[in-house]
């Protein structure tokens, strides 16, 4: 043990020495002593930034250092198995996250690089002061950090107050080096010193807070030789108090982070999450936003790293001191260590072996205490109005402003009062629930013109460009945007071209939500600039060299044009797509004219001509490049304005015709697409006449192996095919033939998209040249090995057969097409099989009709066979396959086959797989459906109570045919089965009447009909109006459902006495219940209702003057169904009596008794017409009280859309009003209609 | 019933941004539907209107009219069109509060 101190004081070069008297210095780690230390160029001070005067002489040296030193930091890198082992240190700590892909990921970190580059677009400074600082040196050594994945500093921190620390002269400490890695970060100065010993040698390490330090404190010199170690110390560091925390960028860095700023790597930079820091070019560290600092520490690898220290602590070697005390003094002997021995001992452990601490501390409670959060830069207690808000990490960062509580707005200047104000207003739009947000929200928008719009910008830009965004964060923030950009108006107009920085990438999102916010905002933002600003910011990026910026550029003039018009728009990209300049200007202008047909469709049509007027050169430009998009650009011109517009491209034709002689590859791709979307719009004759133009070079092209021109070739000849000129002959002589042999080969069934492209250009040749033809040529393949190929020769025979049926194919084709059917049917795998052989054999059988008939046998042989097989897909696809056939098998007489089937399906009610189960019911449900309850095999009486217990099954698909069949038997076949048994299901079905499933609800309710019809309606109705007294809402709802189809299917008399004997119980839930079933009840019944009104008559009366709010809702619901029912038959002395019980409901305010309260008016205004209605609202339309006035002109809107015509007659004589004119006399007749006055 | 453009209509703090719209796009697509704002001119001038427009889509209506004044129906029908208009004349002028006092 003795030899690890002695073996350090040799000082190897590849050893590091620590906690020895005499060489404290890590020479690997910090170059060796000697020549490294006579540098003099070193900047002597550890932060250059704590006087103005100091800096700018710093960052001076700094800038001049960084040009001239780089290559030295090579030999400052950590040694590599220190990275590893602290890598792998942590991955142990860190296991893989097993939720970490239902982790919210950020924007960043599902892009893929195209769309990254988003974010490295420069924000440049939005004020001309910070211009001004940008032009300062400092901007280089910002650049420098950004290279390091380091947050930039931030210039515009509050000067330092005089008792904090500053660096000490270098005079003071001259063995100090200034360690040129170590990034002027003005938060390292604010370290808060510890408590540290000043006796110890210079190159002492500085105690970490974990280990409490056991040397006396005399003073306090304030020595920021921390940040010297941050670098070598990837983990250990971060679980310790001191002035780690301070910079929170450097300890977020994880160790692969570390390495890549040592091995200036930018793409492992880009990476890690402290990363990918949006460049910031020439003034942005001016913008000074908190977002740069987005580096966070994770609290699991705090904790890790504490762990790890506490480890370490516990194993470091034994020194010279404690050996000392252990052992006696004689008797043994000091040995000097075998030049050979080599400790294994790291640096990182090294770094933990302090003299300071004698003994290993004892085991802590891991508390969370505030020191902890403090570490993670988290405040300790937050202000009271951010109290409840829930926090990410990363926004202890970003909105560190309004976190402190003890920091008070009152003593700061006005200009910071508005920004911590708009900061605290993000961060509850973030963060805050919804309510929270709402009122935010509000505010911020109300306040947007006081804040103004730079501080407003200032702070939301940036935010939406930081790499750590959610989708969540981003639509809230660009809601933000949007709304202030509708107060602020005509004031965005200098800070246009920072919000389309911003929001140009979210054009190309892959998100939708995403590009249709991103459209919205430059929609409205071109609206509140106007069409000038917009141009003159954006002109500049139209030509630039980045390809992303000119196709963001592009979509966001397709945004504006669809914003402000195309006419508007014409001049500029007409000046744009002819410019002499540069052929990334004419791209970009044909881009934007390709996007604003996208986006506007058929909308580009009144300006057809001039836009491809504008285009039209494009098609021979010199630039590769610009023939293409122009191609593209008339796809998407012709695609929109079909199936108009041919006129407008007979300009193009010509070019585009001998483009594609000319032109090869890519370029003659987009010239066929082009002319795929422009043959469809001409007449006839012409298309059949350019359709055989194009297709000597279409045919050519089918063999091409690039499979973007596979997918375009497939489209044109489906377009061309399509066309009504283009003759059957033709295309079954010169186009069907080449086309089969070249597209209809195994490899184009593998790729997703040329599958498609086949099976629907097919279907379009089938419709061109007929069946027969076609499915002569795919039938033999219908064998063939491959499964995908087979898979798609299904799937075009099922469209093909789907669409045209299969009269024009004789008996042999017929013959071959089943076999065929049948082997694929059967060849079917048992996964990954997406039913296509089902689906083509039932839709051909289908087809075949009364033809299918000799081949039943054969395929009800082969489902008997296949319900046997093991695998459970197999067995359902013959269930289905039953399903599917029972009509045919019905149409061709095939009954006995029939109920043969039917009984082995009963036999195989016992399946266990759910959904195979659910398949074999809904096969027997299409076979009684076909066969009749009466001829059913097996007989009913046997069925239905093997059905009972399936019942209980909680499948979906099981519940929903098994209800559904014994629906079919309740209602055709009651009587088989005794009123006992049909009383069990009843009790069954009041479960099934809350399944989550709506189409399961429904045929409960319907079966409820049916049994009641068929054993009375007395026992079902007991049964249910119980049921009325459970808490579940959702039971009780479909309980008054049932209810009403009972009353309908059983007539209503026999259930309404009970119902009313009912309502008078007094019980809240019964009452409703009751009302809430007469609502539905009026609404089956309709007209019958009339019979009944004059006796619910009473009771309604007594709901509606209840107290309880829900009971009058129900009630006008109900009022307003019988309404609608009764109309026409004479019972307007019954309605208006309920209507004057309705009509003091009017001003209730909650918007479910509200709704209902206006439509019971308005049905009443059906059935008594608007005139009484508009009696009742005269007195109210101009009543002195504006709330008064509200609801009558509400409801008077209501009668005056429904019955406009009616309210002429009973508009009242305005004679009474009296009104002065200009010449001051009073008139009183002038609002009379004279006319009504005229009598023969 | 013509298309007029909207009247402005009188603030309502009774009603947030969604119904506004709504209400908004309501008289936007039916002229002659109101609100509290509503003034006792513009509802009768709505009133004519919508009659006048009845009575020419019913020929006996016209009939009827130009029997009883004595002219024919093609004036009948060109008075009522004149009348379309203005049929009230033009709205009152807004009394200030002090002619209220006075």
């Amino acid at each position: 043990m003795r030899k690890s101190a002695k073996e350090t004081e040799q000082g190897t070069a590849a050893r590091v020495a620590f906690g020895t008297e005499v060489a404290g210095f890590d020479e690997e780690l910090y170059g060796a002593p000697g020549p490294l230390r006579a540098r003099d160029d070193y900047v002597t001070s550890i932060n250059p930034q704590e006087s103005d005067a100091e800096k700018q002489k710093d960052d001076d040296v700094d800038a001049a250092f960084l040009q001239s030193k780089k290559p030295a930091s090579a030999s400052i890198t950590a040694p590599q198995y220190l990275i590893e082992e602290a890598a792998a240190a942590s991955a142990k700590l860190n296991p893989q996250d097993p939720f970490k892909q239902f982790m919210p990921k950020t924007i960043a970190e599902q892009q893929n690089s195209y769309l990254a580059r988003g974010l490295k677009r420069v924000l440049s400074p939005l004020r001309a002061q910070h211009a001004a600082d940008a032009s300062k040196p400092a901007g280089s050594r910002v650049e420098q950090n950004v290279a390091n994945g380091k947050p930039p500093a931030t210039p515009d921190k509050p000067p330092l107050p005089p008792s904090t620390p500053t660096a000490i002269p270098s005079t003071n400490r001259p063995k100090r080096k200034r360690r040129w890695d170590v990034v002027a970060d003005t938060a390292t100065t604010v370290t808060k010193t510890q408590s540290e010993d000043s006796n110890l040698p210079p190159n002492a390490v500085p105690v970490p807070d974990v280990l409490p330090p056991s040397a006396p404190s005399s003073t306090k010199p304030p020595i920021p030789k921390a940040t010297r170690w941050d670098a070598p110390i990837p983990t250990t560091t971060l679980g310790s108090r001191s002035r780690w925390d301070a910079t929170p960028g450097t300890m977020s860095m994880s160790q692969v982070t570390k390495k890549s700023r040592w091995d200036k790597t930018p793409m492992v930079q880009a990476a890690t999450t402290a990363g990918a820091t949006p460049i910031l070019g020439a003034g942005s560290s001016a913008v000074n936003t908190p977002f740069v600092q987005n580096g966070a520490v994770p609290p699991e690898l705090v904790n890790a790293s504490r762990w790890q220290a506490d480890i370490e602590m516990r194993n470091r070697p034994i020194t010279d001191q404690e050996l000392d005390e252990l052992l006696p003094s004689d008797g043994y002997t000091i040995l000097e260590p075998p030049t050979s021995y080599k400790p294994v001992q790291t640096p990182a452990r090294l770094l933990m072996k302090t003299p300071a601490v004698p003994q290993t501390p004892l085991y802590n409670l891991p508390t969370e205490s505030e020191v902890a959060r403090e570490t993670l830069g988290i405040p300790v207690e937050l202000p009271d109005t951010l109290k409840s808000i829930q926090m990410k990490p990363e926004d202890y960062k970003n909105f560190a402003k309004v976190l402190d509580k003890n920091s008070k707005d009152e003593d700061l200047p006005a200009e910071e009062q508005v920004e911590r104000k708009i900061m605290r207003l993000l961060l509850k739009i973030k963060n805050g629930t919804p309510n929270v947000r709402k009122v935010a929200m509000r505010q911020i928008s109300e306040k947007a013109r006081e804040f103004g719009a730079e501080p407003l910008l200032k702070q939301i830009l940036p935010l939406l460009m930081s790499p750590t965004l959610e989708h969540q964060e981003r639509h809230l923030y660009v809601k933000v945007v949007d709304r202030i950009l509708h107060k602020l108006g005509e004031l965005v107009r200098p800070h246009v071209r920072h919000i389309l920085v911003v929001i140009e990438p979210m054009l190309i999102d892959d998100d939708y939500y995403a590009r249709v916010e991103g459209r919205e905002i430059i929609s409205n933002l071109a609206k509140a600039a106007g069409l000038p600003t917009m141009i003159s910011t954006m002109r500049p990026d139209i030509d630039h060299q980045d390809e992303f910026v000119r196709n963001t550029t592009a979509r966001a003039f397709a945004v504006v044009t669809s914003a402000l018009g195309i006419p508007s728009m014409l001049p500029f990209l007409r000046a744009v797509c002819g410019s002499k300049k540069s052929w990334e200007a004419r791209h970009t202008g044909i881009k934007t004219v390709q996007q604003t047909a996208i986006l506007m469709g058929v909308a580009v049509l009144p300006h057809l001509k001039e836009l491809v007027e504008i285009i039209q050169s494009g098609l021979l430009d010199e630039q590769g490049k610009v023939r293409l998009i122009t191609a593209h650009a008339l796809a998407n011109l012709a695609e929109a304005s079909a199936p108009y517009g041919i006129e407008s491209f007979d300009p193009v034709l010509a070019p585009l015709w001998q483009g594609i002689r000319l032109h090869r590859g890519k370029t003659l791709a987009a010239f066929l697409k082009a002319i795929g979307f422009i043959i469809p719009l001409m007449d006839p004759e012409y298309a059949n006449h350019y359709a055989r133009e194009v297709n000597s070079i279409l045919i050519r092209e089918f063999k091409s192996p690039d499979e973007e021109m596979k997918t375009v070739v497939l489209k044109v000849v489906m377009q061309c095919v399509s066309c009504s000129g283009v003759e059957p002959r033709y295309v079954r002589e010169d186009l069907a033939p080449e086309y089969f042999r070249c597209f209809w080969i195994r490899r184009m069934a593998l790729d997703r998209r040329n599958f498609r492209g086949v099976v629907d250009t097919t279907l379009q040749i089938a419709m061109k040249i007929g069946v027969s033809d076609v499915l002569g040529r795919l039938v033999g393949d219908l064998k063939d090995e491959s499964d995908p190929y087979r898979r798609m020769v299904l799937e075009t025979v099922e469209n093909v057969t789907d669409k045209l049926g299969l009269s024009d194919i004789n008996s042999a084709l017929e013959a071959r097409l089943i076999d065929g059917l049948l082997f694929a049917f059967q060849a079917q795998g048992n996964y990954n099989d997406s039913g296509s052989a089902l689906r083509a054999l039932s839709v051909v059988i289908r087809k075949l009709d009364r033809r299918a008939k000799p081949y039943l046998n054969q395929i009800v042989g082969i489902i008997k066979w296949r319900l046997n097989n093991k695998s459970a897909k197999i067995r359902e696809h013959a269930a289905d396959l039953v399903c599917k056939i029972a009509e045919v098998m019905k149409v061709c007489g095939e009954d006995a086959l029939m109920g043969h089937m039917g009984t082995v399906l009963f036999e195989y009610l016992g399946e266990e797989f759910p959904d195979v189960l659910g398949s074999i019911l809904r096969a027997m449900k299409s076979i009684v459906e076909v066969i009749g309850i009466n001829d059913m095999q097996p007989p009913i009486n046997e069925l239905l109570p093997r059905l009972t217990p399936i019942l209980k099954n909680r499948h979906e698909k099981v519940q929903e045919n098994c209800i559904i069949l014994v629906g079919k038997i309740a209602n055709k076949g009651a009587h088989f089965v005794s009123p006992k048994e049909w009383m069990r299901i009843c009790f069954e079905l009041l479960e099934l009447l809350k399944a989550p499933i709506k189409a399961i609800r429904k045929s409960a309710v319907a079966t409820f009909g049916y049994i009641a019809k068929a054993i009375g309606p007395s026992n079902v109705l007991t049964t249910l109006l119980n049921n009325l007294k459970v808490q579940e809402r959702t039971q009780r709802v479909c309980t008054t459902v049932a209810i009403a189809i009972v009353a309908e299917t059983c007539q209503p008399y026999t259930v309404l006495p009970s119902m009313m004997n009912e309502y008078r119980i007094p019980e809240l839930h019964v009452q409703n219940g009751i009302l809430k079933s007469l609502s539905f009840l009026f609404e089956y019944i309709r007209d019958m209702a009339g019979d009944y009104i004059y006796a619910v008559t009473p009771m309604l009366e007594d709901a509606l003057i209840d107290r309880d709010l829900v009971h009058r809702q129900t009630a006008c619901t109900a009022v307003g169904h019988l309404a609608l029912g009764v109309r026409g038959l004479g019972l307007e002395d019954a309605l208006i009596h309920l209507l004057n019980h309705v009509w003091p409901n009017i001003f209730e305010t909650s918007p479910h008794v509200i709704n209902a309260v206006i439509s019971a008016i308005q049905g009443c205004a059906v059935a008594l017409g608007p005139g009484p209605i508009l009696m009742y609202l005269l007195q109210g339309l101009f009543h002195p009280a504006r709330k008064v006035r509200d609801v009558y002109w509400r409801i008077y809107n209501g009668i005056y859309i429904y019955a406009q015509e009616g309210l002429v007659p009973s508009y009242p004589s305005l004679s009474t009003v009296d009104i002065e004119n200009e010449d001051n006399e009073v008139e009183d007749d002038r609002y009379e209609r004279h006319e009504l006055f005229l009598i023969v | 019933m013509q298309r007029t453009t909207l009247r402005t209509m009188a603030p309502n703090n009774q009603q947030n941004g969604g119904s506004f719209s709504q209400l908004e796009s309501l008289h936007a697509r039916y002229v002659g539907t109101g609100h509290a704002g509503t003034t006792q001119h513009e509802w009768a001038t709505n009133q004519h209107r919508d009659s006048i427009a009845c009575y020419l889509g019913r020929p006996s209506m016209l009939q009827y009219f130009a029997v009883a004044e004595g002219i024919s129906m093609g004036r009948v029908k060109l008075n009522l069109l004149e009348k379309m208009h203005r049929p009230c004349g033009e709205p009152p002028k807004k009394k200030s509060l002090d002619e209220f006092a006075k």
